[in-house]
């Protein structure tokens, strides 16, 4: 059976990774949106953004750095798991 | 493996993107540390988080039309390299002449290929000696130190020669992997600038003479001898290079 609580919370991620996403620079986006959701490889990404594989390396840490920093600004310190908790009891 | 160098490998073990040795070393490290274990689960729960709950992301126009512009370029790439056919036309001689220079230039395309994907793994190893700041496994200006060092580890002995009275010392040596095998990785120093000497055995199908090439600023020379092939990589300028790569023809 479907916990309310738990779908909040997952909504409320949701939107929290996808806002953090938007606002990352584009170029860390696409980094993020081709590894992540393509699974392309660095060697892959590094064609398709025309870069050599170190810059898509460095991108990806600073892109992943900047959405943990997001998250975590967003639901406290804890990061994400924050908002259950402070959905709970 | 120390906690500072695990943790900049840690997202390219996340992503699959280590080589062997540097995986197995990571996976050690990870067995023992805690520390490094919750930053390495940190990154694979920020990656299943991305992928469950980001669907849909659309594409930037620019990236649309890099991603179309590439895509025929490698259609035209496909086309060239296939073998047209011509059965119905012309006499069997005129074909099988076809098929043969075909072939040939279909193989050359293939090895070229291949030439520029092992050149850019020497590249990706040359940066992430680097990055990772592990640019020797073992440290010494001994070339009496560095090359037993190899021994067991490798199933033929590099030649190991300092060159600190030429401007070019010897500083140490590491276990690399190259085109899948385990490679030497002979590490000496220009002024302040590494240059990585990689070597290996492969048929000898590079020139004696070293061939230079430039890939992402980096000054590339290969050459082989003796049976091994032998690659030096480093941001020195190309000329200093040369020189380098005079002393060990020698």
């Amino acid at each position: 059976m479907p916990n309310p609580e738990r779908l909040f919370v997952q909504n409320a991620n949701q939107g929290i990774l996808e806002q953090a996403l938007q606002e990352l620079p584009a170029e860390f986006r696409e980094s993020i949106v081709l590894r992540e959701l393509e699974g392309l490889s660095y060697k892959e990404i590094s064609e398709i953004a025309g870069v050599s594989v170190g810059t898509v390396m460095s991108r990806l840490a600073r892109a992943r750095a900047r959405l943990r920093d997001c998250i975590a600004a967003a639901t406290g310190e804890g990061g994400l798991t924050c908002v259950a908790q402070k959905l709970g009891p | 493996m120390r906690c500072t160098e695990a943790r900049t490998l840690i997202e390219s073990y996340v992503d699959g993107e280590l080589d062997l040795v540097r995986n197995v070393e990571v996976e050690h490290h990870l067995g023992d540390c805690p520390a490094c274990t919750s930053m390495y689960r940190d990154a694979l729960d920020l990656r299943s988080r991305i992928r469950e709950e980001v669907s849909y992301f659309r594409a930037s126009p620019d990236l649309q039309q890099r991603v179309r512009a590439l895509t025929r370029q490698k259609i035209t790439e496909k086309r060239r390299s296939s073998v047209p056919i011509w059965i119905w036309s012309g006499a069997v001689a005129a074909v099988m002449l076809l098929a043969v220079i075909t072939a040939g230039l279909v193989r050359r395309e293939a090895e070229s290929s291949r030439d520029q994907v092992i050149t850019q793994e020497i590249v990706a190893d040359h940066v992430r000696s680097l990055m990772a700041n592990h640019l020797t496994d073992v440290t010494s200006t001994g070339q009496h130190t560095v090359k037993p060092w190899f021994h067991g580890k490798l199933d033929f002995a590099p030649p190991v020669n300092d060159f600190a009275v030429e401007g070019f010392p010897l500083i140490g040596g590491r276990l690399d992997y190259l085109d899948g095998h385990p490679v030497a990785a002979l590490v000496y120093q220009r002024r302040l600038h590494p240059i990585n000497l990689f070597v290996w055995i492969a048929p000898q199908k590079y020139a004696e003479k070293a061939s230079p090439q430039t890939r992402q600023g980096y000054n590339i020379l290969i050459w082989a001898r003796d049976g091994m092939t032998y690659c030096a990589i480093s941001d020195v300028a190309a000329d200093e290079m040369q020189t380098f790569a005079a002393l060990l023809e020698k």
